[in-house]
């Protein structure tokens, strides 16, 4: 959670949503790393924003601190991959996770207003991205193709 | 729901110590598969926070190859096996008879072949927990990723979490010297499983 010009950088995102609040104006912004789509799915609850349901208003708050208002913040997404092919597994289950990341984190900034203006969600391979503040850019890295500027 | 994982000394070195069997099969098996000695380090042993897992092998976006696969029965359980990028070519160069270095890309025959090396290792390691502690346990088909670590990895972090606040995390290098093929084996017991495990062997109970 930044005011100044800075990279924020989420690396070796799977199943993992990370989400990236950008005021235009300001340039305030911020990015969280998410693992699972609820605080109450978890037995260590020492770190809100590795949880969608507790990230989003959080940072959506501290923004707001910094002069950012909710009405003017935009979201970037990416992530939320499924690294291993569940089928033929008794809790292949467990490797679905990273889509239902992706919907509790859609949920959270429709509940908040804020929305979504680009997004790289889901697929099979695993993502590192660089969130800056200065411009609200999202370069995405993957093993599979050249850096993508979202 | 959560559930802490205490053991003892004594209790931490008998599992070390049936890890040490179970990886002693498993890379003998491994040894004949690609006819090459096979060494192996004493399982490591460690109780870690969940969030901490990618951490034990450096840098999150180093590439591997991840063979992940189930263990369900009288004791649970996941394991993922990775082989850093280089290693795993050359292991599908020696799997597949092709000179050491010709892969660079994994091919989907290369790919059948490192899961193979999973299913072997992990079934010969099932084998000897077997005849050691009498448990009967399954094995799930392999599945496989390349990636970046952190990537193959957040999935199991996210599940632990659920029930954990910490992870056993039983962990065995095997080496192939000649041409340097590193693999790790990791072990994840579900929470419930150690206490499973040690009470067949005699030394459960509360420490």
């Amino acid at each position: 959670m930044t005011t100044e010009t800075a990279l924020l950088v989420a690396r070796g995102l799977g199943s993992c949503v990370a989400i990236g609040l950008w005021d235009p104006l300001s340039h305030a912004g911020g990015l969280s790393h998410v693992l699972l789509p609820s605080i109450e799915m978890s037995v260590f609850r020492d770190s809100p924003h590795k949880f969608a349901d507790r990230s989003v208003p959080l940072m959506v708050r501290e923004l707001r601190r910094k002069g950012a208002p909710v009405e003017r913040l935009v979201a970037k997404i990416v992530g939320g991959a499924q690294m291993f092919n569940p089928k033929g597994l008794s809790h292949g289950g467990v490797l679905r996770i990273g889509e239902r990341n992706v919907t509790a984190v859609r949920e959270q900034l429709a509940a908040v207003g804020v929305p979504i203006v680009g997004e790289d969600v889901g697929g099979t391979v695993g993502r590192t991205v660089a969130f800056s503040t200065s411009d609200g850019s999202m370069t995405i890295t993957t093993i599979e193709s050249p850096p993508r500027i979202l | 729901m959560s559930e802490d994982i205490r053991l003892t000394k004594l209790q931490l070195d008998a599992l070390v110590e049936v890890g040490n069997i179970g990886m002693g099969h498993a890379a003998t098996a491994l040894s004949r598969m690609i006819n090459k000695k096979v060494e192996m380090t004493v399982p490591y042993i460690n109780l870690l926070p969940v969030e901490r897992l990618p951490e034990i092998f450096g840098n999150v976006e180093s590439l591997v190859a991840g063979v992940y696969m189930e263990i369900e029965g009288d004791a649970n359980g996941k394991v993922l096996l990775l082989f850093p990028r280089e290693s795993a070519l050359h292991l599908a160069d020696l799997l597949m008879g092709r000179e050491i270095g010709a892969t660079k890309v994994l091919s989907e025959i290369d790919q059948e072949a490192l899961k193979e090396v999973g299913n072997i290792l992990l079934g010969n390691h099932l084998t000897a927990l077997h005849q050691f502690t009498g448990l009967n346990m399954r094995q799930s088909i392999p599945k496989l990723a390349f990636d970046m670590i952190g990537a193959l990895m957040d999935f199991l972090i996210i599940e632990l979490s659920k029930v954990s606040a910490e992870a056993l995390v039983i962990e065995t290098q095997l080496l192939e010297p000649t041409n340097k093929i590193k693999g790790y084996f990791i072990f994840l017991l579900d929470p419930d499983s150690p206490a499973k495990i040690l009470a067949a062997l005699g030394v459960g109970g509360d420490p």
